[in-house]
């Protein structure tokens, strides 16, 4: 590596990291964070577009109730097949990753003042590794398919003639890179704070990255060994979750939610750090009760471990587990709607902006409410005896993950653009981007809750006629909510294009990453800063 | 490499980090954090092996007769004797003297191979003899044994799970399933551990480390540690406790 | 005003998680036992973080009302800059890191790794010997205790725990903290699938 000459290249006017040195090359081979956390973002964005085309198929699929689909290709086995790779992409490909490894890798450094990750190296191979698990993962709709549904629940996953080995080590591998990428980030929180920041005065995206990050480390390598096991059965016959052999189905679930519910709050964790970032910036005011906001993800990652039973409520589960899991389930919301009152209680009283950043804030603060009380809903276990396994739950999740992560992780996208590329992306395309997306996610998944009380069964590839208006107006709200997603693709490449050069704070907002310039240096910051002020000193 | 070895013998760090001891912090923060994971992964496999072990005990009774204790003993000792080698190759890197820690390096690769011989033939011998999970087991005498132990049970510590004894039968080469995983996993590990040690042995022999930076045989020393905590704990639940 | 809110915080999250475990009866005692613990260790990571102590012994080391106190502060300075930095100075990087530049590390002497290897060796022997006596359910619990320690050991001085900052030590802990949990509300499902609860 070479050490020379940092100072010719700082003092040069424009030498950023994405001019420091050129050619593709230089791309794939790098260890700067700011590069990968680019190509992660290339990588994560063409696999949102194909879970989405997925999750198209499957609306366009239930907009008919009946046999007849719009396609004669769908038969109910390629309806399973759409639906699980919908879920194993969003999930494991976009969702699990999105967040962390692209703004957690751009940003956690800079926020910290620190010239890079700890092991720059690692991070490099975290994204490979990354993309290998996906090449994986993708080689089974070549091969034989997969039509389990993301949760791989035995004893189907054990008999299915579908890939399910080739599904789980794609998995397994994703999950391998997804704790590499948590160890650097501890490390680097831990280690390579700038001087005179201490733990309270990192911002509060740092904390959910830092929360984030030690879930993974605990939860995914029980995953790793669920789908590790998952794969021996299906070789070995090792008998573990096949009843005939003497296993036990609700082990594997066990197993596989022990990892899977931590890793929905590895999901909303970050996503709730961006909107702590974006709320503090656009209504230029301190954020409110910074300590509880960060003790609280804490709080959310230690209580997140001790709910997963709410996923077996119905599965065969003892009556005491379950009375156990639902009222820990309960506690799990209490440092949520903490966060969300700060939340609000910060916009009070301060000067609000409402840039397209700003609205998928918003957005995410109204949407991911109704997401958290129907979960609420569904940790009781008496309700979710009714609404296990139909479409209430489909709406609930997609409320928290599209409607809280997707909003959050948009916003961040719109927020941190002109930082990434030295660009404004256009702010009137950013609006229209999210009429789309607010008005069609509700479209869509509201009708949800409304089927999943009637009694209409998730995972269904037809359904009773009764159902089909709601139906209807779901599938046309995903058209919208594509369309949305596709202006906000647009305004990206716009402003790739052809957006006006941004200074280093367009938002004026405090913390250290607009302290530098926009795109920031190779190494972050011309010199090491000192911090003596907290994140969100606005006045 | 992040550290390069000057011509003066004295070794540079990393441009993200302050100082030398700065950087040997944070790698160590990080092998241990990846020795979580180890644990967290390895110990799935043992809840489900204790959990098992309580609901049909007869059937892990009967199954660890079959395990020679004699070799899970000689492995043991192997292991925890790698452990004291591996120790003394970072003790010695630590000391500057490269050429007694290649030494005990090799030491250490030596046990890890013969754990391996020994749990080849080990394996070989079950294999031999039918005694492999699920789909391609084949040993009668072993299902017999356990239906006969449940009938000698007395009647008050039949549970309802033990109460069908056919059944029993059938699903009776649980215990090797578990036992093919765990120790298969775990010998996984072991060779992987051998590789680690036989780069670092290398890179010693290429005087690459020194008193200032060994940061790496210290990583390495971690993981072989870990491997050998597993089988501590491997050894006393396959081995003994049935 | 934001360490009122974090107690109540801390307080709340007790008891509710508490109450379930050791109903009405128990929880009192537990949730404040829990409660002065929380309120301790923050504390003492407020004195640490914000060099509390470090800064008084400063500002009043020239005599005044306090002194009396200052040879007490010292002590509790110094016992709490060996709980936090007993090998390395971890948190001294940024200031003090000529003194620190070519690595003190503690090196332990080959004399205490032959000494654990043979303890590790004898207990070998007794877990072998240990299970030829059946002691019936108790079995695997006692196997599970010899190979604690002699874990215990391999941890401390051949992984070097026993002489390395506590983050490590936390960390590790944390991942066994973490498979108990899954081993006990694993077996809390499937242990008590055949009891109905009749009601509270």
């Amino acid at each position: 590596m070479s050490n020379v000459t940092h100072a010719t290249h700082t003092a040069t006017e424009n030498d950023n990291y994405l001019n420091h040195e050129k050619g593709i090359w230089s791309w794939l081979s790098t260890v700067d964070h700011k590069r990968i956390a680019i190509m992660y973002m290339v990588s994560i964005l063409t696999f949102f577009l194909i879970g989405g085309i997925f999750a198209l198929l499957v609306r366009g699929a239930l907009f008919n109730s009946g046999e007849n689909k719009f396609w004669s290709y769908i038969t109910p086995d390629v309806y399973n097949q759409f639906m699980s790779y919908h879920g194993i992409i969003m999930v494991f490909m976009v969702i699990v990753p999105g967040i962390p490894a692209i703004f957690g890798n751009f940003l956690l450094p800079v926020m910290l003042g620190a010239k890079d990750v700890a092991f720059p190296r690692l991070n490099l191979a975290s994204y490979y590794i990354y993309l290998l698990g996906a090449a994986i993962a993708a080689s089974t709709l070549f091969l034989g398919k997969i039509d389990t549904g993301w949760t791989f629940y035995t004893p189907y996953s054990i008999k299915t003639s579908t890939s399910v080995v080739l599904a789980v080590l794609g998995a397994f591998t994703m999950g391998m890179a997804s704790i590499l990428t948590g160890l650097n980030f501890i490390v680097t929180t831990h280690k390579l704070r700038a001087p005179g920041q201490t733990m309270n005065k990192i911002p509060l995206f740092v904390w959910a990255i830092y929360a984030t990050s030690i879930i993974q480390i605990l939860a995914t390598p029980v995953l790793g060994i669920t789908l590790l096991l998952i794969g021996a059965e299906r070789t070995l016959g090792v008998g573990i979750f096949d009843p005939n052999l003497g296993g036990d189905p609700v082990l594997f679930q066990h197993f596989f939610w022990f990892y899977s519910h931590p890793a929905v709050y590895i999901m909303i964790l970050p996503a709730m750090g961006i909107v702590s970032e974006l709320i503090s910036t656009f209504s230029r005011k301190t954020i409110f009760g910074y300590t509880a906001i960060a003790y609280s993800s804490l709080a959310i990652a230690a209580v997140s471990f001790l709910v997963w039973g709410h996923h077996m409520f119905v599965s065969g589960q003892s009556e005491f587990a379950g009375i156990l899991f639902s009222v820990i389930t309960m506690l799990v919301g209490v440092p949520t709607a903490i966060k969300l009152f700060n939340w609000i209680s910060t916009m009070y009283r301060g000067s609000v902006r409402l840039d397209t950043p700003m609205l998928y804030a918003i957005g995410f603060l109204f949407l991911f409410t109704i997401g958290g009380l129907t979960g609420v809903w569904l940790a009781s276990t008496g309700m979710d005896v009714h609404f296990h396994d139909t479409y209430f739950v489909v709406a609930h999740f997609h409320y928290v993950m599209v409607g809280g992560v997707l909003m959050a992780f948009t916003g961040g996208i719109f927020f941190w653009f002109p930082k990434f590329f030295g660009k404004m992306a256009s702010d009137t395309l950013g609006r229209i981007s999210w009429v789309f997306v607010f008005t069609g996610f509700n479209v869509t998944f509201f009708p949800q809750f409304i089927l999943g009380a009637m009694g209409m069964p998730r995972r269904y590839f037809e359904y009773h006629p009764a159902y089909e208006p709601l139906n209807q107006i779901s599938t046309v709200g995903s058209w919208l909510i594509g369309f949305g997603f596709l202006v906000a693709l647009v305004a990206i490449i716009h402003g790739l294009l052809a957006g006006e050069k941004a200074g280093a704070n367009p938002w004026g907002s405090k913390t250290l990453e607009w302290q530098t310039s926009s795109p920031p240096p190779h190494d972050n910051f011309p010199i090491t800063p000192t911090v003596t002020a907290g994140p969100y000193e606005y006045r | 490499m992040s550290i390069v070895k000057t011509e003066d013998g004295h070794f540079h760090h990393a441009h993200h980090f302050n100082s030398l001891n700065h950087q040997y912090d944070s790698a160590k923060q990080g092998v241990w954090l990846f020795m979580v994971t180890e644990i967290l992964m390895f110990g799935g496999l043992f809840v489900a092996y204790l959990i098992y072990k309580s609901i049909y005990a007869p059937i892990f009774h009967v199954g660890s007769s079959y395990l020679d204790v004699k070799m899970g003993s000689i492995n043991t000792i192997v292991l925890i004797s790698s452990s004291f080698t591996m120790a003394l190759g970072i003790y010695y890197n630590q000391k500057n003297k490269p050429k007694q820690a290649i030494i005990a390096l090799v030491l250490t690769i030596l046990c890890a191979l013969t754990f391996m011989v020994i749990k080849y033939f080990e394996y070989s011998h079950k294999i031999h003899l039918g005694l492999v999970p699920g789909k391609y087991f084949s040993n009668p005498e072993f299902q017999q044994k356990v239906a006969d132990f449940v009938n000698a049970m007395p009647i008050e510590n039949i549970t309802p799970a033990l109460s069908d004894v056919e059944h029993l039968k059938k699903i009776a080469p649980l215990y090797f399933g578990f036992y093919f995983v765990m120790t298969g996993l775990h010998g996984f590990h072991v060779i992987i551990g051998a590789c680690l040690i036989a780069w670092v042995t290398i890179k010693t022999a290429n005087n690459q480390f020194g008193a200032e930076y060994y940061t790496p045989v210290e990583g390495v020393g971690l993981f072989w540690h870990i491997v050998d905590l597993i089988w501590i704990y491997l050894f006393p639940l396959l081995y003994l406790v049935g | 005003m934001e360490l009122v809110v974090q107690y109540s915080l801390y307080i709340i999250s007790m008891v509710c998680i508490f109450v379930p475990f050791f109903g009405f009866g128990m929880a009192p005692p537990t949730v404040i036992t829990a409660a002065v613990g929380v309120f301790a260790g923050n504390a003492y990571s407020l004195i640490v973080q914000q060099g509390i102590i470090k800064n008084f012994i400063k500002d009043n080391k020239d005599g005044g009302k306090s002194s009396p106190l200052i040879p007490v502060l010292e002590e509790a300075q110094k016992a709490i800059d060996a709980i936090e930095n007993p090998g390395l100075a971890m948190k001294n990087d940024h200031h003090g890191e000529g003194h620190n530049e070519h690595g003190e590390h503690h090196i332990i002497p080959i004399s205490v790794y032959v000494g654990v290897l043979l303890i590790l060796l004898l207990g070998t022997v007794i877990t072998v010997a240990v299970a030829q006596v059946d002691f019936g359910a108790m079995n695997t619990v006692i196997a599970m205790l010899v190979a604690t320690i002699k874990a215990g050991f391999v941890l401390a001085f051949f992984m070097h725990l026993k002489y390395d900052n506590l983050l490590n030590r936390v960390i590790f802990g944390s991942g066994f903290f973490f498979l108990m949990l899954l081993i006990a509300f694993s077996a809390a499902d499937i242990f008590t699938r055949a009891s109905v609860v009749k009601s509270f």
